[in-house]
């Protein structure tokens, strides 16, 4: 196990200034803990290439945060000469040429990536069970998800093996598995942060993210990977921030609400009870809490509305995926080319990612756009104008994370839900309006953990982390790993 | 709005280029029928059809030209060095098309 990789972004670079440990300590713990994994959180592996790279640090100031310090990224995001499949078969053996542009950017600012991290295929999966390696197992209990698609990302920090893991949020994908995980998971404001060399799932939904162990961590991490990228067309202009700024100097706004639809739904006691204290806490420290009526049609919305549009934007991203390059390859003699492509993808995709796809193909046929891929558009505007009016008179969304303990294995389907249960989805809110989102740990129920969700205005992240801040210092729940929880 | 059927299922994934598995457009055709529930749900929703389909989650338009930058390609080396198969200097694919025994050997 790790003696290290378990504490913070903060202590450890407290130490590494102090020269009390040094990069390579810290790699050669990181990969002791990699080695030790039990939950399968790990796709391609870069023991060689980080012990390189720590070698060559040899100071690291007071400012230089992150330097030195190991992190994971989940494996849809290129690097540079390390295998890069998305879990899936389809890309075995893909081996990118260019490191994507937040690896880039943790690379200068002197971070150490150790290794890839499992997912769902391609990112299309909430359960962390269908990438090509397995099932993800949560660590607080082996018999329930972490959640996913980033699952490996977030079981391997809620084991303590490193501070910082790389995710993606298309759904919920980070702040879903952080909340399972006991951990903070933070997807930005979409367009904050450039998706340059991230595969897309679904690019109007899609959002960089991150699981570290408490908030000032991601507002530093924030800091270090926001602003604008020529390479990435969807990237905003806009100037970036020192967002520890909002957290170190207890920056917040103090409108928070939350929808009475969703507070009425909650059947779990020991959530519904500490999401309530928590409002009253924040009551008491001068907060504004407002209910507010939000349309509860356009909740039951969400599910089918993200479906629909996800599979379709899905379908036309992968179609790049043909087997030629990478990914199996086909054993008879194809007589056109059109039947090496239709065996490579029949082998290489799952049957999960065929049925998505088969959807997202039906919805995208002429005969069936309007009535299928436009309306879902058309929904996503209501659900979205309804939430900027919601935004209009108050700062902050706050809800519930998720609403149960993680489902066991043994519960799971991966059929197209028949009766959605609109807090299943509530965090899709924030992809549909590109709203910058934080997940944090609110309480444990049977040894497991519950996570806390604040959702502001976009290009607010500051503030989202402000108030994180606030709502960690009254729950005390931070710097947690599976361990130190039990 | 087509009519789902097992034939348009499988119309869909050749559409898509892959085939379905035995009892997979089984599968599907039971789970279109939740999915066309919820199309109608959303058909149902006041106001819907009235509302301008959203493609991006919100609009921010940049007045400005972008400064031509030079770009450094890929070396030769790095692009070969990441391929399975090579011929001479340049990037050999497999062969997809034919009887691959009539491939060229390096």
């Amino acid at each position: 196990m790790t003696k290290l990789m378990n504490k913070p972004i903060s202590e450890l670079h407290e130490l590494l200034v102090k020269k009390e440990i040094t990069p390579v300590d810290l790699v050669n713990d990181c990969i002791a803990g990699v080695k030790s994994d039990d939950c399968n959180c790990f796709e391609a592996l870069n023991f060689d290439g980080a012990l390189k790279e720590a070698g060559k640090i040899t100071e690291i100031k007071e400012e230089e945060y992150l330097k030195g310090i190991p992190y994971f990224a989940k494996d849809n995001y290129s690097t540079k000469g390390i295998e890069t499949t998305a879990s899936s078969n389809i890309l075995n053996g893909y081996v990118p040429v260019f490191d994507a542009t937040v690896i880039s950017k943790l690379n200068r600012a002197g971070m150490i990536m150790v290794a890839k991290t499992t997912m769902d295929e391609l990112a299309m999966g909430g359960t962390g069970t269908t990438g090509h390696k397995g099932s993800t197992l949560n660590p607080y209990d082996h018999s329930r998800i972490i959640g996913g698609s980033s699952c490996g990302s977030a079981s391997s920090l809620a084991l303590g093996l490193a501070p910082l893991a790389l995710g993606s949020d298309t759904g919920d994908s980070v702040r879903k598995p952080a909340s399972n995980g006991g951990l903070v998971g933070y997807k930005a404001t979409w367009g904050r942060i450039s998706r340059y060399g991230l595969f897309p799932f679904a690019p109007s939904l899609d959002a960089v993210g991150f699981f570290t162990r408490n908030v000032l961590d991601a507002s530093y991490v924030l800091s270090a990977l926001s602003g604008h990228d020529r390479n990435d067309m969807s990237s905003s202009y806009r100037k970036r921030e020192k967002y520890e700024n909002y957290v170190l100097g207890h920056k917040t706004l103090k409108k928070i609400g939350y929808f009475k639809a969703v507070m009425d739904s909650i059947s779990d006691k020991t959530i519904k009870d500490s999401y309530v204290d928590l409002l009253n806490k924040l009551k008491a420290k001068g907060y504004e809490v407002i209910a507010y009526d939000y349309p509860v049609e356009l909740l039951d919305a969400l599910y089918p509305t993200y479906m629909i549009i996800s599979c379709a934007e899905a379908t036309s991203n992968d179609a790049n995926l043909d087997g030629i390059r990478f990914g199996p390859t086909a054993k008879d003699n194809p007589k056109t080319y059109s039947e090496y492509m239709t065996e490579c993808r029949t082998k290489g995709f799952s049957d999960l990612i065929k049925r998505r796809f088969v959807i997202g193909s039906f919805s995208l046929l002429s005969q069936n756009q309007e009535e299928m891929f436009s309306r879902a558009q058309k929904a996503r505007r209501l659900i979205v104008d309804n939430l900027n009016r919601f935004f209009d008179s108050i700062d902050y969304l706050v809800q519930p994370a998720s609403f149960a303990i993680p489902k066991k294995f043994s519960e799971l389907s991966t059929a197209w839900s028949t009766h959605p249960d609109f807090l299943d989805n509530i965090l899709t809110l924030g992809n549909f309006g590109g709203n910058p989102s934080l997940t944090l740990p609110m309480a444990f129920e049977s040894g497991m953990p519950l996570g806390i969700n604040v959702t502001g205005r976009i290009f607010e992240d500051g503030y989202v982390m402000g108030l994180g801040q606030e709502i960690e210092n009254i729950t005390g729940l931070k710097n947690l790993t599976v361990k130190e929880a039990k | 709005m087509i009519k789902v059927t097992k034939e348009v299922i499988e119309k869909c994934a050749t559409n898509m280029m892959f085939n379905l598995n035995p009892g997979q457009a089984d599968l599907i055709f039971e789970e279109f029928n939740t999915v066309l529930t919820q199309i109608d749900f959303l058909k149902s929703i006041k106001g819907v059809d009235e509302s301008e389909p959203m493609t991006f989650p919100y609009s921010e338009h940049q007045k400005l030209l972008r400064e031509d930058k030079p770009a450094k390609p890929l070396s030769t080396k790095a692009v070969l060095s990441n391929c399975n198969t090579k011929l001479g200097n340049q990037v050999k694919l497999p062969k997809v098309v034919g009887n691959k025994n009539d491939e060229i050997d390096e």
